[in-house]
């Protein structure tokens, strides 16, 4: 599949899953809310795009995923496995997304179906998968996500960390080479942070799956590593390591991340 | 070269309508049945579920409700039909009236009437929710269409539901309506007279029914049902990111729903019921 997907792109583009460039976004004229934003994404890579709150993550990673339209002219450009998302017709574009999963923050899971269901919907509608293998692979990621016990039941009787990670078994379900995470970790209490950290270190370690992850809090990184982008005024810097970002002799820069990552100025 | 003043004109015209509220849930309508010829055939064992749990919704659950209206409504058109026709000396064309009334016109139109009240409003709330929970925003990041997985099951299910439910309604209208004008009959006989025997009341019935009766029978809930569900998607999946957008998209689906049908009806009268009037001027 990824053979035949990467034919006619250029070769520079190919090492990249995700890349936008220059993006301009807001949601009303007089108020940018992104002015210019760039983000380049290999394969197996893990980015967390962390902010001020109301400054855009979110935005951000929904214009990474084609939900919202770019503004500007000339378009800025959001490139999945090195095609543009607003140039492929409709049809190739939902072959791109197959391989893109999305965790919304609020979870997001069709409200009458059970967590299972919920799980086999993008199965049910792309493969041609038997109902037995089917049934086989929920219950594989109902496992893997820890939940057991709770396939059959509907996401509002799940507690919010529960949601959250049914939400990842259906975003997982297709082996996507790339999860798109929006504040996995808010509101959860400290013992499902902790689970949804090794779950995270687990599918990077097993799938190879690169991770864009907007979060206002930076355990992550401190936990799992990978690469930190701040998107400050409506531009986002290049991404960097934690450390390397707490070395930094940008004040702002280095104040923001110390307090997203839960250090104290000593710690710094 | 620049095209002549008559073409440009066609084309605003044809721009505003597209722009129109009717344009957009015809350019719908299109868009709906176009995905049944599109992706893939594997796709159609979710959207199978998901249709039959529409039917059931629109058709089986709304059923008793319909063979409620349709018994008393049925009942009293054959009371008052059957009492005060023959006084005109106008008995002979009491099937007549009966196909006309009951099979033409209230069978399909309560039928529609009910569906927009209940199931319209209960799918644009549902695709509102939906798109407020960002749930339509998931499927369309796993690379589901939403018309496809939603909107082709509610258009399909609705229809065949409306279709199937009007048919109910004019059987027990007429069935159960002559079982009800007996009953009333015989109960309160200085009001109600009933001097028609059940078999004669059918055979009149029978050789007033025409093919294009049959037809319209059928055609006007497709229609009817059809564009419940269009409008019902249409602004279920119109709300915006708020929660108080639902209730207004839903109020919405369901008055427009609502003047839809009667518009429709009235065309409906217009084409094929009021030209067939002329048999009935003496």
């Amino acid at each position: 599949m990824n053979g035949a997907l990467e034919h006619h792109i250029p070769p520079e583009e190919r090492e990249y899953v995700c890349q936008a460039r220059n993006l301009h976004f807001g949601w009303r004229p007089e108020e940018p809310i992104l002015a210019g934003a760039d983000l380049s994404v290999q394969p197996g890579e893990f980015v967390i795009v962390t902010g001020e709150s109301g400054h855009g993550k979110s935005t951000l990673l929904r214009l990474l995923a084609g939900l919202e339209r770019p503004w500007g002219d000339p378009l800025g450009k959001v490139l999945l496995f090195g095609e543009d998302l607003w140039e492929v017709e409709i049809g190739r574009l939902r072959q791109l997304r197959r391989q893109a999963g999305f965790v919304f923050q609020n979870s997001a899971l069709i409200s009458n179906m059970t967590v299972e269901q919920n799980i086999a919907v993008p199965l049910r509608y792309h493969t041609d998968m038997t109902e037995g293998q089917i049934t086989d692979k929920c219950r594989f990621w109902v496992d893997r996500l820890l939940l057991s016990g709770h396939e059959n039941k509907r996401p509002a009787l799940l507690s919010l960390g529960m949601q959250r990670r049914a939400a990842v078994a259906r975003a997982m379900v297709l082996e996507p080479r790339l999860l798109f995470m929006d504040e996995p970790l808010a509101g959860l209490d400290a013992r499902n942070v902790e689970t949804m950290l090794s779950l995270i270190a687990n599918l990077r370690a097993l799938q190879d799956v690169a991770i864009v992850m907007v979060s206002h809090d930076l355990q992550p990184a401190r936990l799992l590593g990978g690469k930190i982008s701040l998107l400050l005024d409506g531009k986002l810097r290049a991404p960097r390591g934690l450390s390397e970002l707490l070395k930094s002799g940008d004040l702002r820069e280095k104040d923001l991340v110390r307090s997203q990552a839960g250090l104290k100025e000593s710690e710094g | 070269m620049s095209s002549s003043f008559p073409i440009r004109l066609l084309v605003s015209v044809g721009e505003l309508f597209a722009a129109s509220l009717p344009g957009q849930i015809l350019r719908l309508g299109q868009r709906t049945v176009m995905c049944v010829f599109e992706g893939r055939r594997a796709t159609f064992r979710q959207i199978w579920d998901i249709l039959i749990q529409q039917i059931y919704f629109t058709g089986v659950e709304a059923a008793p409700i319909a063979m409620g209206l349709a018994l008393l409504l049925g009942g009293v058109t054959i009371v008052e039909a059957a009492t005060v026709m023959p006084r005109f000396g106008s008995g002979d064309y009491l099937g007549s009236v009966m196909v006309l009334v009951v099979l033409r016109e209230m069978s399909p139109l309560f039928v529609a009437f009910l569906i927009a009240g209940r199931s319209g409003s209960a799918l644009a709330s549902y695709l509102g929710t939906m798109k407020v929970g960002q749930e339509i925003d998931a499927l369309e990041t796993m690379g589901i269409d939403s018309v496809r997985f939603l909107v082709l099951p509610a258009l399909l299910g609705c229809t065949v539901a409306t279709v199937c439910l009007s048919l109910l309604f004019s059987a027990v209208a007429i069935l159960g309506g002559y079982v009800v004008a007996w009953i009333l009959a015989s109960t309160f006989p200085q009001f109600v007279a009933l001097h028609l025997p059940f078999v004669l009341f059918m055979n009149k019935m029978a050789a007033a029914l025409t093919p294009m009766d049959a037809a319209i029978l059928l055609l006007k809930p497709m229609v009817f049902g059809s564009l419940v569900a269009l409008i019902a998607c249409h602004h279920g999946l119109s709300v915006g990111i708020s929660p108080h957008e639902v209730p207004q998209g839903t109020r919405r689906a369901v008055v427009q729903a609502l003047v839809a049908i009667v518009l429709i009806d009235g065309l409906f009268a217009a084409l094929f019921v009021i030209p067939q009037l002329a048999d009935f001027v003496p």
